[in-house]
């Protein structure tokens, strides 16, 4: 996708939103960076509201403003602030309580579900560390290929289905290395590299980490890019 | 692309975060984020790795140090193999850095005017080489002349290791053609001098000079054709201690004996000079019965004696000079002329412990002599014999002790070699010749003498007046 010649973009559909799903990451920059914070594409408002900046963006750009970008960049943040301010007086001045309740639901949805997770990520810890494992050492040997992230599911998976295996992980606190390497073919390298992964992956599967497991493991959790 | 993820741990540079395909991600914490927030973030929000970081890091760190190191000590290494700096001091000073094989390892300007003379082609080259180009460029461009035809060459040793390059870059010196009229000094310095020189920001050879750090200094000149003058460097007069070089060529040689006798006789005739101040001086002690004020006034008389013959000597030298290029005999001059000097110097001093000693008694009856009669001058001479053996002995003595001295402490040692030879030769002759040879030789010189002698003792009596003027 690297037709940038924006009047063309203009005529046809297609290629509009072949473009701005190209953006993506640019408009998520941009609005982080208006509001300070990482947002969540899922839940805030503000992302759409950086989307629809950028489709203006497209729709009022010409060659003489310049670098498309620095104006697309423009049209965000002032929509951005447009936004934030008319929240505000939203609040202030127009009391409309439908809105707000609406509005408070929708907050509150998130809050909860960010101390669920927060609860849930405490007891995950307190789960590894028996294991002697800390979430920080978890980036280090995470895996970068698809293919071997579901590999290790896989072995995830294997050894909770087989109480055997276990009861062995947790009665000795280490991967059953051996085992999985004679019976199912595994080689010991790939299982010493993402033995604290796949530990961490049984964790959660094996647990009532509901919002976590949802995360890794639901559909909604894989990469459902717009 | 981006990703979405929980924040799943917090540190102060970054975030954990689970993303929504089952991994575990370091992010930048650009933004506030708290623990189990939905974020989502983009690829350069993503930390890299921190193994890798760590790695590049340290490989920096000891990057930098090694260039550090290297940096401060690409000097040491540069001149480590060097065991002696020799530095030409001419108006360009230039040192050069010496390896044990004599190979030049480095080559230091220390003025602009080094700069100028500085090949890079001489590294690697043997040192009298180097030095040899060095002059004969510093001569090109008329950094010699005749008014300042001096070269100083000052070798420090930096190693316990000891190479000696006197010879070789002297006689390299001596055979350049070009050198003429060049007046060469060599000197040794201990290697303490090299950072007070430094300190002082003045070359070796000048600051050891100036500081009398000398500890052995040999005077050249290629080919003989100046006078050595005395006041130009103060080390001169310590410098005729007697164990000396040989290995000289026996041309030079025979010119030496030539000019030693020569010399003799013309020593003789200030002999006579002297003895009579010295006689008329005594006179006067007598009269007056002071010897506290008599050796105040003799040493000032002598000293003004020595002035005076050094006049003489530099009037005959110009005169000498004037008279155009007759080699040979300006070369036996200009040897009488600096031996007469040193004799001079010698016989002051030996006469100056002679009156210590109290050893005069036997020419005290001597009278002036205005002119003098063939029986009577022979009476005199051979009381001058006694009188000069004394002196020679004297002069042995001075010569044992300084070079016991010597032994005892080299850092006064000073060598000049070539007018030690002339005294050595002076004084072996005298002790052969002077009771059998001197006589005859006195009366085939006898005419010459006579004129010398009216000439001087008309000096003398100047000298006579002076000295009444001054008592």
């Amino acid at each position: 996708m690297k037709n940038l010649d924006i009047k063309v973009i203009k005529k046809f559909p297609n290629d509009r939103e072949d473009f701005i799903h190209a953006y993506i990451p640019f408009i998520i920059k941009i609005v982080s960076k208006t509001l300070k914070r990482y947002v969540d594409i899922d839940n805030d408002d503000e992302f759409s509201i950086g989307l629809i900046a950028f489709n203006e963006a497209i729709d009022r750009y010409e060659e003489s403003k310049g670098n498309f970008f620095t104006y697309a960049e423009l049209i965000i943040k002032s929509r951005l602030i447009d936004y934030k301010r008319k929240e505000k007086k939203v609040v202030i001045v127009e009391y409309d309580e439908s809105h707000i309740r609406n509005n408070e639901t929708n907050e509150t949805k998130n809050l909860q579900e960010q101390y669920i997770l927060k609860e849930e990520i405490m007891i995950f810890e307190k789960e590894l560390k028996k294991f002697k494992i800390s979430i920080s050492d978890l980036t280090e040997c995470s895996p970068k290929q698809d293919t071997t992230v579901l590999r290790c599911e896989e072995v995830a998976n294997l050894i909770i289905s087989n109480t055997l295996l276990k009861e062995s992980l947790y009665n000795k606190r280490k991967l059953p290395s051996t085992s999985l390497s004679k019976k199912y073919g595994y080689s010991k390298k790939f299982l010493k590299l993402y033995r604290k992964y796949i530990i961490a992956e049984i964790v959660i599967y094996n647990s009532s980490l509901d919002l976590l497991k949802e995360w890794i493991s639901s559909e909604g959790g894989k990469n459902n890019v717009l | 692309m981006y990703y979405k993820g929980i924040v799943v741990d917090k540190s102060i540079t970054s975030y954990t975060v689970l993303t929504n395909d089952n991994r575990y991600v370091k992010v930048k914490n650009n933004y506030k984020a708290d623990i189990g927030q939905k974020i989502t973030f983009i690829k350069d929000d993503i930390v890299i790795k921190k193994q890798v970081n760590t790695v590049y890091k340290m490989g920096l760190v000891a990057a930098m140090f090694m260039i550090a190191i290297l940096s401060v000590y690409s000097n040491y290494f540069k001149t480590s193999k060097a065991i002696a700096i020799v530095s030409i001091d001419i108006n360009p000073s230039i040192q050069l850095y010496i390896d044990k094989d004599k190979n030049v390892v480095d080559l230091v300007a220390l003025n602009n005017e080094g700069k100028e003379l500085i090949n890079v082609e001489y590294k690697g080259e043997k040192v009298d080489i180097v030095v040899d180009s060095i002059v004969n460029s510093a001569q090109h461009k008329k950094y010699l002349r005749e008014d300042s035809n001096q070269v100083l060459i000052t070798k420090t040793n930096l190693k316990s290791e000891n190479i000696d390059i006197e010879n070789e870059i002297i006689s390299t010196l001596k055979k350049n053609d070009n050198l003429v009229g060049v007046e060469l000094i060599y000197i040794e310095v201990k290697s303490e001098v090299i950072d007070k020189a430094k300190e002082k920001n003045q070359s070796i050879g000048t600051y050891s000079l100036d500081n009398e750090q000398v500890e052995k200094l040999t005077y050249k000149e290629v080919p003989i054709q100046g006078v050595l003058n005395n006041k130009d460097f103060k080390n001169n007069k310590s410098s005729y201690s007697a164990n000396d070089s040989q290995g000289k060529d026996t041309d030079e040689k025979v010119n030496r004996k030539e000019a030693a006798k020569l010399d003799k006789e013309e020593k003789e005739i200030e002999k006579q000079v002297e003895k009579n101040n010295k006689e008329e001086e005594k006179e006067r002690e007598e009269k007056q019965e002071q010897k506290g004020n008599e050796n105040k006034s003799k040493k000032q008389e002598n000293q003004e004696v020595e002035k005076d013959t050094k006049e003489y000597d530099n009037d005959d030298y110009e005169i000498d000079k004037h008279n155009g290029n007759n080699n040979e005999n300006k070369q036996n001059k200009s040897q009488i002329q600096a031996t007469e000097e040193k004799g001079s110097d010698h016989k002051n001093k030996a006469n100056n412990r002679k009156d210590e000693n109290d050893k005069e008694s036997t020419n005290e009856e001597q009278g002036i002599i205005d002119e003098v009669e063939f029986d009577e001058e022979y009476e005199l001479n051979n009381d001058e014999e006694t009188d000069e053996e004394e002196d020679k002995d004297n002069e042995e003595e001075f010569n044992d002790e300084k070079e016991i001295k010597e032994e005892i402490d080299q850092e006064d040692e000073i060598n000049d070699e070539e007018d030690k030879d002339d005294l050595e030769k002076i004084a072996d002759e005298r002790e052969n010749n002077s009771k059998h040879n001197k006589i005859d030789k006195e009366v085939e010189q006898k005419g010459n003498n006579e004129v010398i002698n009216n000439k001087n003792n008309n000096k003398k009596d100047d000298e006579d007046d002076e000295d009444d003027i001054e008592e």
